[in-house]
């Protein structure tokens, strides 16, 4: 499944943008504030019916209009018409003209992954962030483990509560062996999940770099066999804390680079392309559990990175079979050998024939 | 909340009430106050003279804390059931539901509520001491714990267990969860599934099939 064909019309900068997709590797190309990333955002909105700015809806509309739409042309097995209506107070998705009502089936009938430099960059993350990254990973790929977590979390305030209205130390353990039992199933997948990933980690290293080594790590404290006498031991300092030291809910995903933290010591672009190689991994699991590759947006994908890094990276995302969009201000020489198509913003993108285009496909989708 | 400027202040005191019961809006209290003016005198009367026994005559019974006429039940007076087989639920419309099925002929057990501290419930607050007694006098022989399916039910279920499993000759059993029958797989959510699928039961034949 890939997008055929990007329209937007009155979104963010854009009065009327189209960029017409090929199956493989897509490149953006303009300057910053040509309104790249919003192609991106608009497939975003489409399939999560929000967007990962943290702005409001009324700045998606363009300047002095009322109402944006986005229209995105996918072909599956034949053409799929997905499509978003929005206003100053909300939008409106529509599949095939139908309205979209379950999102969490749509999510996996669309698989994205997405990695931006406009929030903040992965590697610059907080533990937090990295490991709300993995639980939504694990959650896409194993569904059942949501209603596990949901449940631990649920045992963890109670035994919280419990902590503070200093009820019986019996009543206490029952909230404890809760949260054990349901503890160490999401720890034990999540341990698998990492696993996993690692796997695919070491093969993209290998495309891309082979002299780099390094993997997810996880704070594996939760994991002991002793881990009910530790929250028992803990009791006293959780109930001044006001909250549960250890456990799935606080594990802490670090990136090691040769053992240590990324960031003291790789340069900018390797930084980079680790980032793009856990999404070539994040993308690969989705797959492996989803049956479906998704489809890799990456914004800004060629940030930091000299051309050498550029041509190792084009070379594998050639080797993507999924489709990939990525936006860059500018680029070198892309090798002949290599099938990756290149749109620069204000010429292709907007041009006449872009939209002669659309109106055939409207049709065509109507 | 809805004006009651220019209703008379009888009808604004119905209605009042009556947008008090559950599920019940100030618009669909508005209708069903002017209905009930619409209507015959006498028929008003008996809803007024019904609503007015109902806590007058109802209560809960002293054995079980099921919903009663007299002191006991009528499942505990009823002496064709099995008294040593207690089902443990958290309210009384539990035990509504499980004789609506007609399968069970033991007794019950209601706790009226279930363990949460969130909701201020600790044991105090629930019938165990009740239960405790009714274990030490009676010959009882099966404990079934029938708490609800959520980590506060599974927490409730927990402490029975750990509070009386050394109760000499009585057991413990949990009703099973899983897939609802005539129930098609495509319709039930991933943790029911999963849950069903770990915690499946040997094949004895004509689905009588106890592990
Ligand atoms: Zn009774």
């Amino acid at each position: 499944m890939f997008v055929q064909h990007i329209f937007l019309k009155n979104f963010r900068c854009h009065k009327h943008a189209s960029w017409p997709l090929q199956q493989g590797v897509n490149l953006l190309i303009g300057p910053n504030g040509s309104g790249k990333t919003s192609f991106l955002e608009a497939v975003f909105i489409a399939v999560y019916g929000h967007s990962f700015r943290q702005s409001k809806t009324p700045d998606l509309v363009h300047f002095n209009e009322e109402e944006f739409q986005i229209d995105l042309q996918w072909l599956r097995y034949g053409p799929l018409h997905l499509q978003v209506k929005g206003n100053k107070k909300n939008i409106i998705r529509t599949l095939q003209g139908k309205k979209i009502t379950i999102k969490k089936d749509f999510l996996r009938s669309f698989p994205i992954v997405f990695d931006s430099t406009v929030t903040s960059r992965f590697i610059d993350g907080t533990p937090n962030d990295r490991r709300k990254w993995l639980d939504a990973l694990l959650f896409l790929c194993k569904p059942h483990l949501k209603h596990v977590y949901q449940n631990y979390l649920r045992a963890m305030m109670q035994r919280q509560r419990a902590l503070r209205y200093n009820h019986h130390r019996d009543m206490l353990l029952i909230w404890e062996s809760q949260m054990v039992e349901m503890g160490k199933v999401l720890s034990l997948e999540k341990i698998q999940l990492i696993e996993k990933i690692n796997e695919k980690l070491a093969d993209e290293m290998l495309c891309l770099n082979a002299n780099v080594q390094f993997e997810l790590a996880v704070d594996q404290n939760n994991l002991n066999e002793d881990w009910l006498n530790q929250l028992k031991n803990n009791r006293d300092s959780d109930k001044k804390l006001g909250r549960t030291q250890f456990g799935p809910h606080a594990d802490k995903l670090s990136i090691l680079f040769y053992g240590k933290d990324i960031r003291s010591i790789a340069s900018r672009g390797q930084q980079k392309l680790v980032t793009i190689a856990i999404r070539l991994a994040e993308c690969a699991l989705r797959d492996y559990y989803q049956k479906s590759l998704p489809l890799l947006m990456l914004d800004d994908g060629l940030e930091s990175l000299d051309s050498d890094y550029q041509y190792l990276l084009f070379q594998r995302l050639n080797l993507y079979l999924g489709q990939v969009l990525l936006t860059t201000p500018s680029v070198r020489d892309i090798g002949d050998d290599l099938r990756i198509q290149s749109y620069t913003i204000g010429e292709s993108v907007s041009a006449v024939d872009g939209n002669v285009k659309r109106s055939s496909i409207m049709e065509r989708a109507a | 909340m809805l004006s009651y400027e220019g209703v008379p202040a009888p009808l604004a005191h119905l209605i009042e009430q009556l947008s008090g019961l559950p599920g019940i809006g100030p618009k669909s209290a508005m209708r069903l106050g002017l209905n009930l003016l619409a209507k015959e005198p006498t028929q008003v009367q008996q809803l007024a003279s019904a609503l007015a026994e109902l806590h007058q005559s109802m209560g809960f019974c002293e054995v079980c804390g099921c919903f009663s006429e007299h002191n006991h039940c009528l499942i505990c007076n009823d002496h064709r059931r099995d008294h040593r087989v207690i089902c443990v639920v958290e309210q009384p419309v539990d035990v509504l539901m499980l004789e609506r099925s007609k399968t069970f002929s033991g007794v019950y057990h209601v706790l009226h509520g279930r363990l949460s501290p969130m909701d201020g419930v600790g044991e105090s607050q629930l019938t165990f001491a009740a239960l405790a007694m009714r274990l030490a006098q009676k010959d009882v022989a099966e404990l079934i714990l029938a708490t609800s399916a959520t980590v506060d039910g599974e927490a409730t279920a927990h402490y029975i267990s750990q509070r009386f499993h050394a109760v000499p000759g009585v057991n413990i059993s949990r009703i099973a969860r899983g897939v609802p029958e005539g129930g098609e797989l495509e319709y039930v959510d991933e943790y029911t599934l999963a849950r069903a699928l770990s915690q499946r039961t040997r094949w004895q034949g004509s689905g009588t099939n106890v592990l």
